[in-house]
Formats: structure tokens, sequence, C-alpha cells
């Protein structure tokens, strides 16, 4: 579907009508029977087997979204509590928020197994990078998050002495400098599939 | 109610030599012919200039001149919730309408006074009803108006521009808000856009 023919349209402008051929998408709402946008922008239509055309409306930038629960977003640890820790939310999925969301994780929500005999300083230490996943929009203070899952946890930390640390296993990232090993919850991520293989 | 007190303004005795000049003289509004003093018919607008995304470091902005009715608003948001205590499942809007100080004839006062109160209160009750507000739970945007001349119409400026400075920062909405002036002077006549 050629994209040379750019749709422009602004919230509101009618799209076209809502059949079983036509479905509205991100950046669009259907009221009675028809599409209308909800943002200004270019229309994109998308093929979707089940759903047969989807309309989208996107602007030319980026615009950043808001926490939604199942989210996997980057948050930096700014407090640790034995119940839970508290952290600052910089990024959702892929993109980078202009003001950052507040999110806690609870001693539950850290790790998938032996949840009870979580040690949280063991876990996280403030200032520590770390991928969560958002679970609910939580209470009026914060986000709730999660790490129970091997893809989550701490990223990037620094030692005691002031150097960023290399993970050793699921729970321990060493320094490269002193050797000293450190008790954090690791990610375990994955490297990028279409590096060099040597 | 917060008082100004940094500011000195002025003996309490002066007067502004606007005030002798506007009260006593009896003002012409319509020409001789029932055109208005610049030359507009009853329902013609001023010829209006707008751009978006003025402000860098807003996520989105809008500027509007109607004539010589100038209004410039940034939006901030979706961001996190200012005060917590009005917590909602749904997002929240606020809105902040200011005429500069030197926009009036008059001068203005530094901070809000009652009327840019009410205006701001119009602007929210006109803004809110456009915005999805259920994209964004849990958060607020901030909207911002300045006037930065007023020679009429500020307020359908004001809600003018936010509602583009909303489209600008990629809310959704379910329409544009458009507004304007207008004063009814008899069952059959109306004038829109005074200035």
């Amino acid at each position: 579907m050629s994209s040379s023919q750019k749709r422009l349209c602004i919230p509101g402008q009618r799209l076209c009508q809502t059949d079983d051929d036509h479905t509205p998408g991100s950046g669009t709402y259907s009221r009675g029977s028809f599409i209308y946008a909800s943002l200004a922008g270019y229309v994109h239509i998308r093929a979707d087997k089940d759903r047969g055309s989807v309309l989208e409306v996107r602007g030319e930038v980026e615009r950043s979204t808001v926490p939604f629960v199942g989210a996997i977003v980057t948050a930096k640890v700014t407090h640790v509590n034995p119940r839970y820790c508290k952290c600052a939310i910089f990024c959702v999925e892929d993109s980078v928020l202009q003001e950052s969301f507040r999110g806690q994780i609870r001693r539950e929500d850290v790790r998938a197994t032996e949840k009870d005999r979580v040690e949280m300083y063991r876990c996280f230490r403030p200032g520590d990078l770390i991928l969560a996943r958002v679970l609910s929009l939580g209470d009026m203070h914060s986000y709730l998050l999660t790490t129970a899952e091997n893809e989550l946890g701490v990223v990037i930390a620094q030692s005691e002495a002031g150097v960023t640390m290399i993970p050793v296993s699921w729970t321990e990232m060493q320094c490269p400098k002193t050797f000293a090993k450190e008790h954090r919850k690791v990610a375990r991520i994955a490297p990028p599939s279409d590096s060099a293989v040597n | 109610m917060p008082v100004d007190r940094m500011r000195i303004c002025g003996p309490e005795e002066t007067r502004h030599p606007l005030v002798l000049e506007l009260c006593g003289r009896p003002v012409r509004l319509f020409q001789d012919d029932g055109t208005r003093l610049d030359g507009r018919s009853a329902d013609q607008i001023r010829p209006m200039f707008m751009k978006c995304g003025v402000i860098s470091h807003a996520q989105g902005s809008a500027y509007i001149e109607m004539d010589r009715t100038k209004a410039i608003c940034a939006v901030y948001g979706p961001r996190e919730f200012g005060k917590r205590e009005d917590f909602s499942i749904k997002g929240r809007l606020t809105c902040e309408f200011k005429f500069a100080t030197f926009s009036c004839k008059i001068r203005r006062q530094q901070q809000q006074d009652a009327e840019e109160k009410e205006f701001s209160q119009i602007l929210l009750q006109s803004l809110s009803p456009a915005v999805c507000l259920h994209k964004f739970p849990k958060a607020q945007v901030d909207i911002y108006v300045m006037v930065l001349e007023n020679d009429g119409s500020a307020l359908s400026a004001a809600l003018t521009c936010g509602s583009l400075a909303l489209a600008d920062a990629g809310i959704e909405m379910y329409d544009m808000v458009v507004a304007c002036s207008v004063v009814s002077v008899s069952q059959t006549k109306a004038y829109s856009d005074g200035n």
C-alpha cells in the first residue's frame, strides 16, 4: 500500500464509515457509524487479517505516552526499604518521557520464586537502572511495578567504588576494578540478534 | 487571597490618565452606514494568524493573532499529578489564563485576579469535554495561556489557541474547540468578534 498520497487530518475529522472492513486503531475513535480522528497527523491504513483494515493516525513526532498496564518501563531506583523500593520511571517501552513518573516495587513482586525470602537491599540499591513491567496503575503516589521475570531487573548498577558492574549471575554483579561482588536482582538481557557471531 | 506586597505601585492617590480620558466622552461604535469602525460587517471576523510549535520546551504550543489581539499557549503533559489530594483514575486537565501586565489599556496585576481566575475556569470547562481524558489515566495535562495584547475577544483567542496547542501536543481529542465572541444588540442583530 503506497503512502505517496498521505492524508492529513485533524482531531474530529471524519475518516470513514465503521463497517466490517474498517476498524478504528490508535489515534482514532468511532462514534455512531463513523470513524473520526483524535490526533493531528497522517492517516495510515494497516491491513489486519482479523479486523480488516485498521485506520491509524500518527503524528510526525513520536509523542510521549503514559505508563500502561503490561508495558516494560525503564526506571531508576530512588529509595530502598525492606518492604518496597521506589523508583522514577524514565521510559515507557521505546519512548522517553519528558517528565518522570513515580513507581513502586513491592517485596513480593521482585522475583517469581521464593517471594517471602526476598531481601530488598540485596536486590536493588539507589541509583540502579532497572527494567520492570507495569502491574497496575497503583495508588495516587506511584505506579505498581514488578520485576518477577527473568528479563526484568537491574540492568546497569554502579559498585561502591563508582564503577559500572558486570553481571555474573542472576543474583550477583561484579565490579571490574575491585572485583568485589554485590547482590542484585539482575535482568537477563539477551544480546541483539544481528550482532556479529565470533 | 494573596496580595502582591513586593512591588511599589505608586502613591494611592494617583489616577491613571486614561481614566480621565475615557469617562465623560461618548464613544462612537458604528459608522454612518451601519458597519463597525474598522469597516467590518456584523458577521465578519478579523483576519487571523495561527502557528503551532512556538515554545520549544513545551510538549505542544500555539500562537494566535486576531488582528491586534495576540495570545500564546503552552501545553505540558501528560505528566504526574501535581496535587495528590485530587487523585482520580481518569486523566485531568488544568488551565491557567493570564493577561500579560502590558496587554490591556490599564496595567494588570502580576498575580491572577478574579477575572483571570474566572476565564481559567471557562477555559477548563470548554476544553475538558473535548479531550479524551481516559487515554491518560492518573496523569494531568497543564495548559497555560497568556494574552500578550488584548484588543477584544481575548478569551475566544485563548480558547482557540488552547485547542491548537493541545492538538500540537499530540493529546487525543474528540474534536477541535473554536470560540468567537458575540454581542446581540437586538432580537435580530448580533455582532461577532468584537474589538
